[in-house]
């Protein structure tokens, strides 16, 4: 790690492949960081064991080993913690939605339950968020390191993108948060994740997409998905496919770094930041 | 000399029939009248003990109906604290006849109301089943409008029903003098404003019992109309009394009339059984060990032996063993199953 300002590990799955590559694109730009990239489910078993942070299971040791260079991270190098993406998102929301609703919800209030939702309460649908955010790998992740630093050491969460608007054009896929959008769900959506998250991760700071990203409640502006890299080890970028939709760009992980150094009060390098 | 005794079986001796046999291990207690199979669709509902009941005959297999599945990926712990996959429906604990009565007529006219509406610290409760959701709702709409769901969803799953298993729990209840409505709960425990001038303690007397027990058949075949009962009494003593004397008292008073009233209905009507649970239970030979240390809860064993006894003669036994609460020792038979009436025991000075 270089540079001045505070010491920021950036712990994430396919999701921080977008931070990472605005951070190379333009390291003069934000406070030095460092990466700690898993594939997968690799993340599941990083643990804080007397004071060094380190993926318990082999195979995901090797991982993060071939994806970082180093297979464990010593808590006490760090003044902030950030965990991107790794399932911390709307989709918390969405996952009960697919199986229920709330009154709170406008197509509830224009009577279209439909059948093959159960009618609950906010309450309970506002639990069901919780569990979820708690027990994701981005809600576990924050929540094993929220317990294992001193209370005012932060602990940041930036949530996964939303997808990408253009996934439309996979409707197969991406039925329920189509339908949310139609049935104009997606206010309520957002305001039950967000609270969910304030609820089931105290101590930890929720860094939400950034609003110029957004497109309606539920999707991100195709522009920041476009041209989206996959979580490598080496310099060389791979693209997600075309019809990926799920992952954003380094446009967009600049705005996320923007959010963390607002966070951790970093002072802003003079780099341009990557506009794609 | 020949006489009436000299050629009964074993089991109508005490000595060779209780005294002499092992609690665990009674013979012929049970001979059912209403059958049932793998296939047969079962409503269950009742006290606390009929949870035990449910979860056993779907441990074995059997058709347990739920109207009201919970639809979110939750927890088990934290589904059956909202009451789901406690009963057949989401009622929470009917621990009277008359309760039960009273929700097959609102299942029946789908009416609902505001006056049922209780609230505390600024959240709302369903005066009728105050206990299924814990963290309470944010409206009185909110509470009529999943009540509407509750009772639609209960008529669509009476109409499949082909057994109701009830199990009477308490004769006591508090009643809402104006309306005639009886409570799940007292008035003030969970949610709700205790008002003396017109909540009224009661306690049904055994004609009272018999009649709700001819109207709650009624209105069962009014939904499905050859569906048969199957009728439990709870051995699991009160919680508390409000009628003024011993809680020990009130228990074997109300014990008694329900079991009267249980046992004289179902030999009344050919599609009405009675299954011995609390018999078995409270057995003397058993000499306590089916209660836990608090002379209260029903241990794992006791209700395994309940439903071992019940699956047995229903001939499901080696279909399935019976998976009861719990069948190790060690666990607590209480653990998932929800009592709203357990909470009066906090008020115990």
């Amino acid at each position: 790690m270089t540079g001045p300002g505070p010491r920021v590990l950036v712990l994430g799955n396919s999701h921080i492949a977008a931070v990472k590559a605005a951070h190379e694109a333009a390291p003069g730009c934000w406070s030095a960081l460092d990466f700690l990239g898993g594939q997968g489910e690799a993340l599941a078993s990083v643990t804080a064991e007397a004071g060094v942070l380190a993926p318990q299971d082999e195979a995901a040791r090797q991982n993060i080993l071939h994806l970082n260079g180093r297979d464990a991270f010593a808590l006490a190098d760090y003044d902030a913690f950030v965990v991107v993406g790794c399932k911390l998102g709307i989709y918390r929301a969405l996952a009960p939605y697919r199986r229920a609703r709330f009154l709170g919800l406008p197509s509830v209030a224009r009577g279209k339950v439909g059948g093959y939702a159960a009618p609950v309460s906010r309450a309970m649908f506002g639990m069901a968020v919780q569990e979820g955010v708690a027990a994701c790998l981005g809600g576990a992740l924050a929540l094993r390191i929220r317990a294992s630093v001193q209370s005012g050491v932060p602990v940041l969460i930036a949530e996964q993108p939303r997808p990408s608007f253009d996934c439309r054009r996979a409707p197969d896929r991406f039925g329920e948060v189509l339908r949310a959008e139609r049935l104009r769900d997606g206010p309520p959506l957002t305001e039950m994740f967000e609270a969910g998250v304030r609820a089931a991760l105290p101590g930890i700071t929720l860094l939400p997409q950034p609003s110029k990203t957004r497109a309606g409640a539920l999707f991100t502006r195709p522009r920041y998905g476009n041209g989206s890299v996959r979580l490598t080890a080496g310099d060389r970028q791979y693209l997600h496919p075309e019809d990926d939709f799920i992952h954003a760009n380094a446009e967009y992980g600049a705005l996320v770094l923007d959010q963390i150094a607002a966070a951790v009060q970093a002072p802003r390098g003079t780099g341009v930041s990557p506009r794609l | 000399m020949s006489h009436p005794y000299s050629d009964l079986p074993p089991e109508a001796f005490w000595r060779s029939g209780v005294a002499e046999v092992d609690a665990g291990a009674l013979t012929s207690l049970y001979v059912p009248k209403v059958r049932i199979g793998l296939q047969t669709r079962i409503a269950t509902a009742g006290s606390c003990f009929a949870q035990h009941i449910g979860r056993a005959l779907r441990g074995a297999g059997v058709a347990v109906l739920d109207a009201e599945p919970a639809p979110l990926t939750l927890p088990e712990a934290t589904a059956r604290a909202f009451g789901y996959g406690l009963f057949s429906g989401r009622y929470g604990n009917i621990h009277t006849v008359r309760q039960l009565v009273q929700l097959l007529r609102d299942v029946q006219s789908g009416d609902v109301s505001e006056a049922f509406v209780w609230e505390k610290d600024g959240r709302f409760y369903d005066a009728l089943r105050p206990g299924v959701e814990p963290l309470g709702m944010d409206s009185p709409e909110e509470v009529l409008f999943l009540r509407r769901a509750h009772l639609a969803a209960l008529g669509r799953m009476l109409a499949e029903a082909e057994v109701f298993v009830f199990t009477l729990g308490l004769t006591e209840a508090w009643i809402d003098e104006p309306t005639g409505r009886v409570f799940q709960t007292c008035p003030g425990v969970i949610a709700g404003q205790f008002d003396p001038t017109r909540h009224v303690f009661h306690t049904f007397t055994l004609p009272e019992l018999r009649a709700d027990l001819e109207l709650a058949f009624g209105l069962l075949r009014s939904f499905r109309k050859r569906m048969r009962m199957i009728l439990t009494v709870s051995p699991v003593p009160l919680t508390a009394t409000a009628g003024g004397g011993h809680v020990l008292a009130a228990t074997m008073h109300s014990k008694a009339l329900l079991r009267v009233a249980a046992g004289e209905f179902a030999d009344a009507h050919r599609g009405v059984d009675y299954f011995p649970s609390y018999e078995i239970v409270t057995n003397p030979a058993a000499r306590g060990r089916f209660f836990e240390p608090n002379q209260r809860s029903v241990t794992a064993e006791a209700v395994q032996m309940v439903m071992g006894t019940f699956l047995a003669a229903q001939g499901l036994a080696d279909v399935a063993a019976p998976s009861p609460t719990s069948a190790d020792p060690g666990e607590d038979p209480e653990d998932g199953v929800v009592c709203e009436d357990l909470l009066l025991g906090a008020f115990a000075r």
